[in-house]
């Protein structure tokens, strides 16, 4: 009677994940994925896998039996079982390194999962950093809205060579870790840009790739190698293998951004709907109003060691706030009582950072017009910049480069 | 650390595995390394509050050896009660002087925190306090012994509580190699509790922490006995996955720890319920408190009031079976909700009611739900929400929800819960028998195992440390 109620259960089981997760056609689905991922899906009819085992196991359990005199020794069988799977999801997941947590690339990661994935977007850019054939002066630190900040147009303007290490979700503890890796090199960048999100400066802090070890504090680094072990032995990772193994074959869609060697980064064109649809979504998730909040210490913390670390090394800190779209600042609430208590907070705390040191630099470009009135032409959606946008905000930024450069090199050495 | 982490299923566990039964050979030296291990698991998992476990460890040991037991008593309750329960009292003052409109005198809350195991490690010293006042045992001189009792790293999280004698006694015969029959043992127990916590445990949680979780987030009766018995499912699934856990990684160490669980939703009454949930909790208040509270009441009030003893007494224990699970009036209100039932248990007895057990059972889980019902409601406000959902004041709830829940995880994870707890499958020990000695079955339960480790890593914790 058991065995007939475990068959019910276990039909039901199948019924279900064929009714509402069609796994039949389920690798087929690629180009329906908007963030790359199978991710909840996989992990469902993953787990429904498992819940299967686990009633045929119970349902095929043998009757009791008189123990033979030489039982087989079942725990080493136990542990060739668990081995056996264990070191095989997890030597895939090594090999596929789908979340760019190590250096290698052996098998064809699909750019458009590197980045989307945030420790293999800092994985990419380590990797164009140590391979530029030239020293870069010029250093570009920021989040997803310095991704398109185009390294040859301060070349161009200024004669500096430029590297753009921003990351998407870059914060502080990317621009600390970045910053100690580039200026532990031999030839140093003489200025930092760094590009600031929120006045709380808080953003979350994404895993960072097991090259950035030496370079993060004690905790952090501890922090880190945890997160990287529980990312290994994840079904993330899985899902994310399999989407790595079947996207090259199935999606013909092409990546939505790419680095070229300097580090900008080339994104996709959007349709205007798209951009609209995102302008939208955007606007929701960043409302000023609500991201607005005190300054955060760690991320201050963290902002100030790159500052010493600079002075230490003598190069100068040039911090950027990236223009808004007028689109958006039509919708937002900037008139906000908190906004406008947390500007006022941050623009305290940036005088004080100039006050007292002389490598600071500052430039806040978050209404600046000549880029924000550019809307659609100049914008994906709330604040991610397209070519054209980006050119113009190099150009704002120009001047206080060369300052910067002055300081760096006639005023302090 | 918990026991259900990578960290200690892939790391700390092989580990000390490997040392225990590779490095050391004599018994004593394998109590010194377990002590060695829990001390450092503890530490691993909240080293703030080690020098209190060592503290209390210590002189309990010493009030024991004086003979001072009262003392002892006192000490590990005054530090259960200061670490877990003066909050709720300086909020119940400040709620008092509030509504007496003395503002002024309110008092600010500590920010103590909460040790790890402390419920448990507190209850096993007492025990064994009680146990030396009553003679039933001699005060132990093996400091050491006492000190791994006290820290043993497998139970300290969340129990099973044991008594001093029959884990210390098994400390004398520490297996000296592997045997690999306990081993097995110890590994089926390890994957099916391992299994029941990520698979089923988790999966229901996973949906109760989201939406539902607050008064907006559902309307009707059926979504709203749907999450009640998703509840049941998942506390039970939580605490008898962690203890199949906790009682396998001892295996694996030669200590036999005592059961925490026999199928509790196949009892037929309340009575029968306290002896088959939570099992060395139960054990321990019907040992040292109700038994001696209802012989104290029976000597006082004479044996015609033997019955208003026993009501007595079953509030009395229940409400602090309550208490202890957590500082708030939900968890009391619980408590003495399941001493009125088994109140009524009795009194329904003494009377030779007969019911046929196919309509008793359906009413006492019907009361066991309702049970739940208060266990789990964060606030009154949500409690009165449910109870208003779950006796249809609400309707019977929105087709689009009904259909979000149904295509949920939780759902077929919920059926199989079911299917395990009405088959009396639920549990490790119902599961290993002498027929396990099969290939395949020991091939197939670690294969299971290792897909499992595969889906820890949520956010969801053993629902029981936290009590």
């Amino acid at each position: 009677m058991k065995r007939f109620w475990f068959l019910v259960v276990g039909l039901l089981l199948v019924s279900y994940a064929v009714y509402f997760h069609d796994p039949a056609t389920f690798f087929t689905r690629s180009d329906q994925m908007l963030y790359l991922t199978y991710d909840g899906l996989f992990r469902e009819i993953f787990s429904v896998g498992i819940l299967s085992l686990f009633l045929l196991i119970l349902g095929l359990m043998p009757a009791p039996a008189a123990l033979e005199s030489h039982p087989p020794r079942c725990a080493p069988i136990w542990g060739m079982g668990f081995l056996l799977v264990l070191l095989s999801l997890i030597g895939l997941i090594l090999y596929a390194n789908p979340h760019g947590m190590f250096p290698w690339k052996f098998a064809k990661i699909s750019p458009t999962i590197s980045t989307f994935v945030p420790t293999a977007a800092r994985t990419d850019k380590i990797a164009l950093y140590n391979n530029l054939d030239f020293s870069p002066e010029v250093l570009i630190l920021g989040s997803s809205r310095a991704l398109t900040i185009p390294s040859a147009r301060i070349l161009e303007n200024t004669g500096y060579r430029t590297f753009n290490m921003s990351v998407n979700g870059g914060g502080p503890l990317d621009f600390l870790t970045f910053g100690r890796f580039t200026l532990s090199k031999d030839e140093p960048p003489t200025v930092l840009i760094v590009e600031l999100v929120y006045p709380s400066l808080k953003v979350p802090e994404n895993p960072m790739p097991v090259s950035m070890l030496p370079y993060l504090e004690t905790d952090k680094g501890l922090e880190t190698a945890d997160k990287i072990f529980h990312d290994v032995v994840s079904l993330q990772s899985i899902s994310d293998t399999v989407y790595q193994f079947t996207y090259g074959l199935l999606s013909k869609r092409p990546p939505n951004m790419t680095y070229i060697a300097d580090g900008t980064g080339i994104r996709v064109e959007l349709t205007e709907k798209q951009y609209r649809s995102e302008l939208e979504r955007i606007t929701k998730n960043v409302n000023q109003a609500s991201k607005c909040a005190a300054l955060d210490a760690l991320a201050m913390g963290q902002l100030e060691s790159l500052i010493e670390l600079a002075a230490q090394k003598q190069v100068a800190v040039l911090f950027y706030r990236s223009p808004l779209n007028a689109d958006y600042l039509d919708m937002a609430e900037s008139d906000h009582p908190d906004f406008i208590r947390c500007e006022a907070l941050f623009n305290t705390y940036m005088s004080d950072l100039l006050a007292s040191h002389p490598n600071v630099f500052f430039r806040d470009l978050t209404y600046y017009e000549t880029v924000g009135a550019l809307r659609w032409d100049g914008y994906y959606d709330v604040h991610h910049l397209k070519p054209l946008a980006a050119q113009l905000v190099v150009d704002a930024l120009t001047p206080d480069i060369q300052k910067a450069m002055e300081w760096a090199i006639d005023g302090n050495r | 650390m918990t026991i259900a982490s990578h960290v200690f299923l892939l790391i700390f566990l092989p580990l000390a595995a490997f040392a225990y039964y590779g490095l050391f050979r004599r018994p004593r030296l394998k109590m010194f390394f377990l002590l060695f291990a829990s001390y450092a698991f503890y530490a691993l998992a909240d080293w703030k509050f080690l020098p209190l476990l060592l503290a209390l460890s210590f002189f309990t040991f010493l009030l024991a050896r004086r003979g001072w037991i009262g003392a002892g008593v006192a000490l590990n309750l005054g530090a259960l009660a200061l670490f877990k329960y003066l909050n709720f009292g300086i909020e119940g003052y400040n709620a008092a002087m509030t509504a007496l409109g003395l503002s002024a005198a309110v008092a600010k809350a500590l920010e103590l925190g909460l040790p790890l195991g402390i419920s448990f490690y507190v209850f096993k010293h007492i025990g064994y306090l009680l146990d030396v006042q009553r003679g039933r045992i001699p005060a132990t001189s093996d400091f050491w012994a006492f000190a791994t009792f006290s820290a043993y790293f497998p139970q300290i999280s969340a129990g099973p509580i044991s008594g001093f004698q029959e884990t210390a006694e098994q400390y004398a015969s520490l297996p000296d190699r592997p045997r690999h029959d306990q081993i097995y043992s110890g590994l089926l127990y390890l994957s099916m509790g391992l299994t029941k916590k990520v698979l089923i445990a988790d999966s229901l949680g996973t949906l109760l922490a989201s939406s539902t979780n607050s008064v907006d987030g559902f309307a009707g009766a059926i979504p709203a006995w749907y999450i009640v018995l998703a509840y049941t499912m998942q506390l039970y699934f939580d605490f008898s996955g962690y203890t199949d856990m906790v009682l396998g990684v001892s295996m694996i160490f030669g200590v036999t720890l005592p059961p925490n669980f026999n199928s509790p939703y196949l009892a037929t009454n309340p009575a029968e319920f306290w002896e088959r949930w939570h099992m060395s909790l139960s054990n321990w208040f019907n040992y040292y408190l109700f038994s001696p509270m209802s012989r104290s009441l029976l000597r006082k009030w004479g044996a015609q009031k033997r019955d208003q003893a026993q009501y007595v007494a079953n509030l009395a224990t229940m409400s602090l079976v309550g208490l202890w699970h957590g500082a708030g009036l939900s968890y009391i209100f619980w408590g003495l909700y399941h001493g009125l039932l088994l109140n009524f248990n009795a009194w329904w007895k003494r009377r030779n009611i007969n019911i046929p057990t196919w309509i008793g059972r359906p009413i006492f889980l019907f009361s066991i739900l309702l049970g739940w019902a208060f266990f789990m409601s964060p606030d009154s406000e949500y409690l009165i929400h449910l109870f208003k959902q779950l006796f249809g004041l609400g309707g019977l709830g929105d087709t689009a929800l009904m259909l979000e829940l149904a295509q949920n995880f939780a759902t077929p994870a919920l059926v199989v819960a079911l299917l395990l707890t009405a088959t009396g499958l639920s549990e490790a020990s119902s599961v290993f028998n002498a027929g396990q000695y099969r290939v395949w079955y020991a091939v197939l339960w670690g294969v299971l195992a290792a897909l499992s480790l595969f889906l820890l890593g949520g956010q969801i914790q053993f629902l029981y440390v936290q009590f």
